[in-house]
């Protein structure tokens, strides 16, 4: 496979679901170091994942056409923009909510509809939702302006929209796609689970945690974001032939959709974090 | 197993036990950060001890024994120094404060321990809703003798450590309108209370705690949930109505003011303890909880109204020379503000009309436990 692609796909390969992940602390309502520290290692995957994918299409383009400016202009204008876009929203909606003296209330619609409102904003404008939507969350969780209840995944409305993109996910696959990048999906799926497993394990004392929680921490990041097809996608009418790579990470999503979560959930059992139900 | 003989020990000694919240800093709720906080705390030496309590949200820290404030708050700095850095690591936020303002009691997990688990079964829900957070004052003793009598001459002087630590105004996400809403917790359990009215340790072990072992109902001392109990073990008697304030300081001046207050009633110059003081303990005990320093108590001897602001005020006064003789001034300097200003439960208060959302004030806890070094908090 030619080096373009292989950047992309790896970086690609990167992220993990922080959907999937959240969905999967809620439902077995574990807290403790493996559950905190997937919650932010998924959402930091995910920024690095598309700064990664866009420094690479940078990259393409520059080899392409020669054109610095443009090649710029496709990773790091877009990324810069997006996530100030993001930064913006993160002080104007926590600002909005202490003005309307909305305090001690929960937030979480007030919220939910920023991320639509956002995301349909960078969507429209070419520019790139992932960091935006990353950015609006670490500007409004850190900033403190207003500090007010919200739920996790939105709550039920987040429910509803982990369904709505399992769907969309599995409609926009296509099973002959599947079978054909079913070998490199193993491969990588393979690697990627070494990697992050490794990685994690070899800073879990160093940052305070038993070698045990870290190697279940490496696990139970196992999950993919269903973002990259959504990257992918966005990428097509810069005119890269992924068509390899759309096959593999097709047949990758599919699988991990539904493996990722049990094995996260498998490791936050294990790293007994999960409440025990004989006790509850 | 029988009762163990009055360990005896200095007079006026003193040890510091609090409760502390693990706080999830991403929604200011309470996290299950226990386990993992001893294990990060057992790799270095830890300033005193650290020890899990019932929930997997709590976490407990005893000092040594000390003599005077400046040892005890000393190594009471030191052991929040540390807590605060571990938690930095963990990213766990660690706060004083004696319930948690919005947590829900039926997320909380039994830390696995063998009696946890135990106490667990037998109370059921009571002891996750028992995810409150004290503060408990050993004081020494030379004798089992002088520790019933000044566990019982202290009898009057309860209201006053309840109002003064008072930093429990929210529990389950709502303002209680108490000040202490910590220790309506506490009392849900059929052993709490006030210890049985014997002056004498002989009594004590065979007229009490024998029939009652023999019951079949308690096992030790520890079964007991009184507001003070003796802990022969130790040879001390261990003030356990105090919420954890929010900050050390605090703590240690609420120590060094009961060292100070045993001092003054072992000189046996107030008249002595009778079972009738308790006529009005409850009451006076109520007052303190419900309205902090602004309550109203009954004086268990004269049976006169009195302003609890005032008679601590009174009190803080009486005994300032047996503060100095225990090197405890500051103590009392540190409390004297505190009763214009307000205790704890007044400061969370402010918060929430400021800042507006009980996340804001599980905030403002957390930044007055890890910078409450700062001098204008002295």
């Amino acid at each position: 496979m030619p080096l373009i692609p292989s950047l992309l796909l790896s970086s690609l390969a990167m992220a993990t679901s922080p959907a999937a992940v959240l969905r999967v602390v809620n439902e077995q309502r574990s807290s403790g170091q493996v559950t905190e520290r997937i919650l932010h290692l998924s959402a930091f995957s995910c920024v690095l994942a598309v700064f990664t994918f866009k420094a690479v299409v940078g990259l393409w383009v520059f080899q392409s056409t020669g054109d610095v400016l443009h090649a710029l202009w496709n990773s790091m204008i877009v990324l810069m923009a997006s996530a100030a876009i993001g930064g913006v929203f993160g002080v104007a909606v926590p600002g909005l909510l202490k003005k309307l003296g909305n305090r001690g209330h929960d937030a979480t619609v007030a919220f939910a509809i920023a991320v639509i409102i956002l995301v349909a904003l960078t969507h429209t404008l070419k520019f790139s939702p992932v960091p935006a939507t990353l950015a609006f969350g670490l500007m409004a969780r850190h900033r403190r302006i207003a500090l007010s209840q919200a739920q996790q995944n939105f709550g039920a409305l987040g429910n509803l929209l982990t369904v709505l993109l399992f769907v969309f996910m599995a409609a926009t696959l296509e099973w002959p796609m599947v079978m054909e990048g079913a070998g490199l999906a193993l491969a990588l799926m393979a690697v990627r689970f070494a990697v992050k497993t490794a990685g994690v394990v070899a800073f879990a004392r160093v940052s305070g945690i038993t070698w045990r929680k870290g190697l279940l921490t490496g696990m139970a990041l196992t999950p993919l974001s269903a973002f990259v097809i959504l990257l992918l996608e966005q990428t097509r009418h810069l005119g890269i032939g992924l068509m390899d790579e759309l096959a593999a990470l097709a047949a990758i999503t599919l699988m991990l959709e539904i493996i990722g979560p049990i094995v996260t959930q498998w490791a936050l059992i294990l790293s007994n974090e999960v409440p025990n139900k004989a006790e509850t | 197993m029988p009762l163990e003989p009055f360990k005896k020990s200095d007079p006026l000694t003193l040890g510091v036990e609090l409760e502390l919240q693990l706080v999830n800093l991403s929604n200011f709720d309470l996290t299950d950060a226990s386990s993992d906080m001893l294990h990060l705390l057992k790799r270095a030496s830890f300033p005193g001890n650290v020890t899990p309590e019932v929930t997997e949200s709590m976490i407990e820290i005893n000092t040594d024994i000390h003599t005077n404030h400046t040892a005890l708050l000393g190594q009471l700095q030191r052991i929040r120094d540390t807590l605060v850095r571990a938690g930095d690591t963990l990213n766990v936020g660690v706060c004083g404060g004696g319930t948690h303002p919005f947590q829900h009691w039926s997320e909380r997990k039994i830390f696995a321990k063998p009696r946890f688990k135990e106490v667990s079964a037998i109370y059921g829900y009571l002891i996750k809703q028992f995810t409150v957070f004290g503060q408990h004052i050993h004081v020494g003793c030379e004798s089992g003798d002088d520790a019933l009598f000044l566990l019982h001459a202290l009898n009057r002087y309860v209201p006053h450590f309840i109002a003064l630590s008072a930093s429990s105004p929210y529990f389950q996400g709502v303002d209680t309108q108490f000040n202490s809403a910590r220790l309506n917790s506490v009392f849900a359990f059929p052993l709490s209370g006030r210890a049985p009215f014997l002056l004498h340790w002989a009594d004590f072990e065979s007229a009490y705690f024998a029939k009652m072992e023999a019951t079949g109902i308690v096992r030790s001392m520890k079964d007991f949930y009184w507001d003070i109990r003796p802990k022969p073990e130790y040879g001390t008697i261990e003030l356990r109505v105090c919420d954890t304030p929010l900050t050390v300081e605090r703590a240690a001046a609420l120590a060094c003011y009961l060292q100070a207050l045993c001092r003054h009633l072992l000189a046996r110059a107030e008249l002595p303890p009778t079972e009738d003081d308790y006529l009005v303990y409850n009451y006076n005990r109520f007052q303190a909880c419900r309205f902090g320093l602004d309550g109203t108590l009954v004086h268990p001897k004269t049976h006169e109204t009195l302003s609890l602001r005032e008679d601590i005020l009174t009190t803080l006064r009486h005994i300032e020379q047996h503060a100095e003789a225990l090197g405890g001034l500051a103590a009392l300097e540190h409390l004297y503000p505190v009763i214009h200003e307000g205790s704890d439960a007044s400061y969370l208060r402010a918060q929430n009309a400021d800042g507006g959302s009980l996340e804001g004030v599980v905030d403002a806890a957390l930044n007055r436990f890890r910078e409450s070094s700062n001098k204008t908090l002295m």
